[in-house]
């Protein structure tokens, strides 16, 4: 299952309004969007007007998160040091604009409970980072998870499908008897 | 109807921003030209570096090593023949006018492509790719249409940037309004403020804010990279070689020379830095303004300023925020909650402007095929006026508009304004300068008044313009006004470019008393009594005479006052401020005058010679320096005092009353000198009781002439002073003008029979005053002495005004030999004397003497008579006698030698040749009149006159010789 997928899934279920920022996003490649959503640079345009703090967004949250995981599974396939810096050396190319072919978009696959945990642990710390209520971060936790234990194995465009069931093995909200 | 307002207030910053961009063109034009000139000439070694300007000036005596008032000396000793020889071999503008049109046209590429290269260089995307639901399309359509902005517009999304904002770029009629990707997110959960950012951005389409940012950016970066860092570049490598120990007499003497195209540069960069974000700041609170007006929230724009800007550094924050493009939050809301601000003048734009214009005066002054008159200054004026009167006009405009709205005096405008022109004038005379410090840096101050006087003047005529009743009056009034504001500042700078400039490089008497001198050459007397009367007049003359011939300052001064009393007499009815007080002050002032004049007789008189013919000589020419002290010194009063008890319209009031003042002084100078004889122990040359008409009139009009002009800008400066001082004493006592002047603003109740009173008014001033300037301007020969004497002043005072021209320092000082300097620079000096017609009168004198000589063997070879003496004819050597005197002569009328030890045998043997071929002359063909001669004496004073031709032949031979071996010595 391609990360940017699940996060549109998930943004458009937890925030609908952010879908046009998932929409531009997704015309990114994976470490552009990374670059993009860790960046915290504020470049001044002559004629620019805007606010400069970051909202607190859903989409900064999931992406960041799933991208990490993912990139740990591809990690654990590319250990040598080699494989290392031809990426970093693909990244350098591309930020001088000779466009080098397209990495593949990041694929998560395999992830273990313990994964998962760590995933959703991610996923809270982060969203209190950018201000996200408690609960809504559970919410969204729990759906990111949800949705990585069912998608396993199955098609990856699941966009349309209907919301999966919790998983029974993710912790509940302590409010939910 | 607001809408309109707000481009129009805006127009300020259109000026300023086109002000900018002539700026950086003009600039490019002298700085393309000396780095073309230093790649076409840099192998030439020896000799030809003195080819063109500078081997005029080192023809002249020019003398890097020296100071300042001893190279004006030396360039003002011939100054004609100098100018001639520039003018000869100046190098045409044109390399750097075609680099210049290079430049605007590789600029104008950037600013055409920049967008699509952009577009491309960020990957952003059109909106429709991102609007699954066709709603944000849809929102951005329909406040497009809410603004009503015709030119093509298109929205784009730029997925790379989490902000939530946007910007927008573009080229004329094609606009881009760029979307962050965050602002797309917020737009669900703040529309609000989606929608503020939004119009914020289309503001800045609506303004053009856009074509003004971008073309400004395109044509600077061009500009930076191709002319100003070559330039440093450039000087930089001179400095190099200087300092690694190539010798030369540019280093250290004249290393100001090499550091002023580099202060330039820095200054120009620094400036226009600071106005561009001037500007954009600016143009960010009106585009907040017209979003506001548009129907955004202003609540958006209650944003906390981000961290670390307030709290941290404050101080720092503050220092860096001419800087910034941006305003802080706080600002922007200070804006929106009282638009006032933003017409508001800063001290910032009026200092950048005055730079700007002196440094535009100075870059369109290499020009040269704009002439060497004032032509390039009016242009730079013309370009600047408007920037000024918008500034300062916006205030007033406003504060007519709203009840409680205040404008400022324009007098704290001015002296930014002031300061700028202060600035930019040192920093561009170190081009012509070899000291590092001006030798009298107290006259730059009256670049405060040059520039206070013009603003104080407009703002306060530009009230009484809007106080016109008819729409159409208003305006024509204020064009009129802007053209003679225009033109007072145009009298200010050009006074300084023919006599404050050379004053202030201490040669304001011509370098070392020379006026003194003059007047003491001329006028034939015992000039030891007035000593102390002769350096107050050759110091005074050289302040107030440099524009005395200069009709434009004539029609300026008439219509500084003739203008605003015309405007106050046309008030609407109810409004009208009364002026009767204003002219009975300028009656009492003129009886002042009168008394002045007066006493300064009655002073005078004490020192009288016994016959009038002695009077006729310094005497005069001192009893005339202190009628006009008594006049100027009288309007200047006059005009200090009607200011300081002013309430309103300080200037133009003391400018009114100082003209009364000053038609009444020339009365009573007309009288005093009509009806000298009459008047007692106040007589000035007669003792017997006479009308003199011619007598009145003469001196009547060099009076006129020295003063028509300098009394009114005087009065002027006066003005302001006693504006100044009233305010400071008010200040002191802690009230607000509670003393009072007689003046209350009090109005005058529409009377039937008052139009005709003010049109009587006007006529009367405005006649003879009109009369007057005509008179003076169209005079070209007056019988007062002292106008045959300013001539000469002034002749020799424009000199000064050509030598910017010249670039020494940036080409020369890496080209020198190492050799030590005094030898050195003795041979470039004697060589380009030779070189530019040292040679040429040599061997012409050579020549006439040669065709003298061969006559002398021609008759020797005679066959004799009985006495064993031979005759000779006459005609012949009269002939050549006269050729060798004329030649001797026009080599006389060339420039000295440039080293004084060799000039000295050459001026001898010239001279000795002259005199000689004189004699000769005389006594070959004696001439009528002359003493009867006997043939034995007329023989014997011929044979005399050509042993001492032959003398002077050989002489000059000799003098030759030393500087033809003086000017070898550096290896051609």
């Amino acid at each position: 299952m391609y990360v940017r997928d699940l996060v549109r899934e998930v943004v458009a279920e937890h925030a609908a309004h952010e879908l046009p920022l998932v929409d531009s996003l997704r015309k990114l490649d994976d470490d552009r969007v990374i670059r993009t959503l860790t960046g915290r640079g504020r470049k001044r345009e002559p004629l620019g007007f805007g606010y400069a703090e970051l909202a607190a967004l859903v989409t900064p949250v999931v992406w960041l998160v799933l991208d990490q995981a993912a990139r740990r599974t591809v990690d654990a396939a590319m250990e040598s040091a080699t494989a290392r810096g031809r990426a970093g050396m693909r990244r350098l190319l591309r930020r001088t604009g000779t466009r080098a072919p397209a990495a593949p978009d990041r694929e998560l696959a395999g992830l273990e409970p313990a994964e998962l945990a760590l995933v959703r642990r991610h996923i809270l710390e982060r969203a209190a980072e950018r201000g996200i209520g408690l609960r809504e971060a559970e919410a969204l936790a729990d759906s990111v998870v949800a949705r990585i234990a069912t998608g396993e194995g199955e098609q990856p465009a699941v966009a349309d499908g209907p919301a999966a069931p919790p998983a029974p093995d993710a912790p509940r909200p302590p409010d939910v008897a | 109807m607001r809408s309109v307002t707000a481009p129009r207030s805006l127009t300020g910053t259109g000026a300023r921003f086109a002000l900018l961009m002539v700026l950086v063109t003009a600039s490019s034009v002298p700085m393309f030209n000396i780095l073309v000139s230093n790649i076409r000439d840099r192998n030439d070694q020896g000799a030809s570096q003195l080819r063109g300007t500078m081997g005029c000036l080192y023809a002249a005596g020019f003398d890097p090593t020296g100071s300042d008032l001893d190279n004006l000396q030396a360039t003002m000793r011939r100054g004609g023949l100098l100018t001639q020889c520039l003018a000869e071999h100046a190098e045409g503008p044109y390399p750097g006018l075609l680099a210049t049109l290079a430049l605007f046209v590789l600029a104008a590429l950037v600013y055409w492509f920049l967008p699509a290269v952009r577009d491309r260089r960020r990957r952003t995307v059109a909106v429709g790719e991102v609007d699954a639901d066709g709603t944000l399309g849809a929102e951005l359509a329909a406040l497009h249409e809410r603004t009503g902005i015709r030119p093509a517009l298109r929205f784009r999304v730029d997925p790379a940037r989490m902000t939530s904002g946007a910007s927008v770029y573009g080229r004329t009629g094609s606009y881009t309004v760029c979307l962050h990707a965050g602002l797309l997110a917020r737009r669900g959960t703040d529309p609000e403020g989606f929608r503020a950012v939004v119009l914020h951005e289309l503001a800045h389409v609506h303004h053009r804010d856009v074509d003004y940012a971008y073309a400004s950016t395109a044509l600077w970066r061009v500009f930076v990279l191709f002319a100003l860092l070559p330039t440093f570049a450039v000087d930089a490598w001179i400095t190099v070689l200087a300092l690694s120990g190539t010798d030369s007499p540019w280093w250290p003497d004249a290393a100001t020379v090499i550091f002023a195209s580099a202060g330039a540069g820095l200054l120009l960069a620094g400036l226009v830095h600071l106005a561009r974000a001037d500007l954009l700041r600016r143009r960010e609170l009106h585009a907040d303004v017209q979003a506001v007006e548009w129907g955004a929230h202003p609540a958006n724009w209650d944003r906390p300023d981000p961290p670390g800007t307030a709290s941290v550094v404050p101080l720092l924050y503050r220092l860096t925020t001419p800087l910034r493009t941006h305003p802080g939050w706080a600002e922007r809301r200070r804006v929106l909650a009282d638009t006032g601000r933003l017409s508001r003048v800063g001290p910032l734009e009026m200092f950048l402007t005055g730079a700007s214009a002196a440094l535009l005066a100075s870059s369109l002054g290499t020009l040269t095929f704009l002439g060497a008159g004032s032509t390039s200054l009016w242009l730079a004026v013309a370009l600047v006026t408007p920037v000024i009167c918008l500034i300062l006009g916006a205030p007033v405009v406003r504060a007519r508009h709203t009840p409680a709205g205040r404008a400022g005096s324009g007098v704290v405008a001015g002296l930014w304004l002031g300061c700028g022109l202060l600035v930019g004038e040192l920093v561009e005379s170190g081009r012509y300068r070899v000291d590092w410090f001006l030798p009298e840096p107290q006259y730059l101050l009256a670049f405060l008044f040059i520039a206070a006087v013009p603003t104080v003047w407009w703002s306060q005529t530009l009230r009484l313009c809007l106080g016109l009743p008819k729409r159409v009056q208003r305006r024509a009034a204020a064009v009129l006004c802007a053209v003679v504001t225009a033109a007072v500042l145009w009298s200010g700078l050009w006074w300084w470019e023919l006599g404050g400039r050379r004053i202030a490089l201490g040669g304001g008497d011509m370098g070392g008393g020379g006026l003194a001198k003059y007047y003491a050459r001329t006028v034939p007397g015992f000039w030891h009594d007035y000593t102390m009367d002769l350096s107050g007049l050759s110091w005074g003359l050289a302040l107030i005479t440099p524009l005395h011939r200069e009709p434009p300052a004539g029609a300026a001064t008439i219509l500084m006052w003739l203008v605003p009393l015309v405007l106050l007499l046309m008030q609407r009815a109810g409004t009208r401020p009364r002026v009767r007080w204003t002219l009975g002050a300028g009656l009492a002032g003129g009886l002042m005058a009168w008394a002045g004049v007066a006493l300064a007789s009655l002073m005078l008189s004490f020192q009288r010679p016994g016959t009038p013919k002695e009077r006729t000589g310094p005497f005069l020419v001192v009893h005339m320096w202190w009628t006009i002290v008594a006049v100027m010194a009288a309007c200047l009063l006059t005009a200090a005092l009607v200011a300081a008890f002013s309430r309103r319209h300080q200037l133009v009031r003391a400018l009114i009353a100082a003209q009364v003042t000053q038609l009444t002084a020339y009365a009573g100078v007309f009288l005093l000198y009509a009806s000298d004889g009459c008047l007692g122990p106040v007589n000035t040359v007669f003792d017997r009781c006479q009308w003199h008409t011619d007598n009145g009139s003469n001196v009547g009009r060099a009076v006129i002439l020295l003063t028509f002009v300098s009394t009114v800008l005087g009065s002027a400066c006066a003005a302001l002073a006693g504006v100044g001082a009233a305010g400071a004493v008010r200040r002191m006592r802690g009230r607000r003008a509670a003393a009072g002047g007689p003046v209350r603003a009090t109005v005058v109740p529409l009377r039937r029979g008052s139009a005709l009173l003010g049109a009587g008014t006007v006529l009367t001033l405005g006649v003879p005053a009109v009369l007057l300037a005509a008179v003076v301007m169209t005079t070209s020969t007056s019988s007062a002495m002292s106008n045959q004497l300013l001539r000469e002043s002034t002749e020799s005072a424009k000199q000064p005004g050509k030598q910017p021209d010249k670039r020494p320092g940036t080409k020369e000082p890496d080209r020198a030999p190492p050799n030590s300097e005094a030898p050195k620079l003795r041979s470039w000096q004697t060589w380009s004397w030779l070189n530019n017609g040292g040679a040429v009168h040599a061997q012409q004198v050579t020549r006439a003497a040669l065709a003298l000589n061969a006559e002398i063997l021609k008759t020797a070879a005679k066959k004799r008579n009985a006495n064993g003496k031979v005759g000779a004819d006459e005609k012949a050597f009269n002939r050549l006698c006269g050729t060798l005197g004329k030649r001797s002569q026009e080599a006389e009328g060339y420039f000295p030698v440039p080293v004084p030890d060799l000039q000295k045998p050459w001026s001898e043997a010239l001279s000795r040749l002259r005199h000689g071929a004189g004699n000769c002359q005389a006594v070959t063909i004696p001439p009528e009149g002359g003493p009867p001669r006997t043939p034995a004496e007329r023989e014997r004073l011929f044979n005399a006159s050509l042993y001492e031709i032959l003398k002077g032949i050989r002489d000059i031979g000799n003098a030759y010789r030393s500087i033809y071996k003086a000017a070898d010595t550096h290896g051609k």
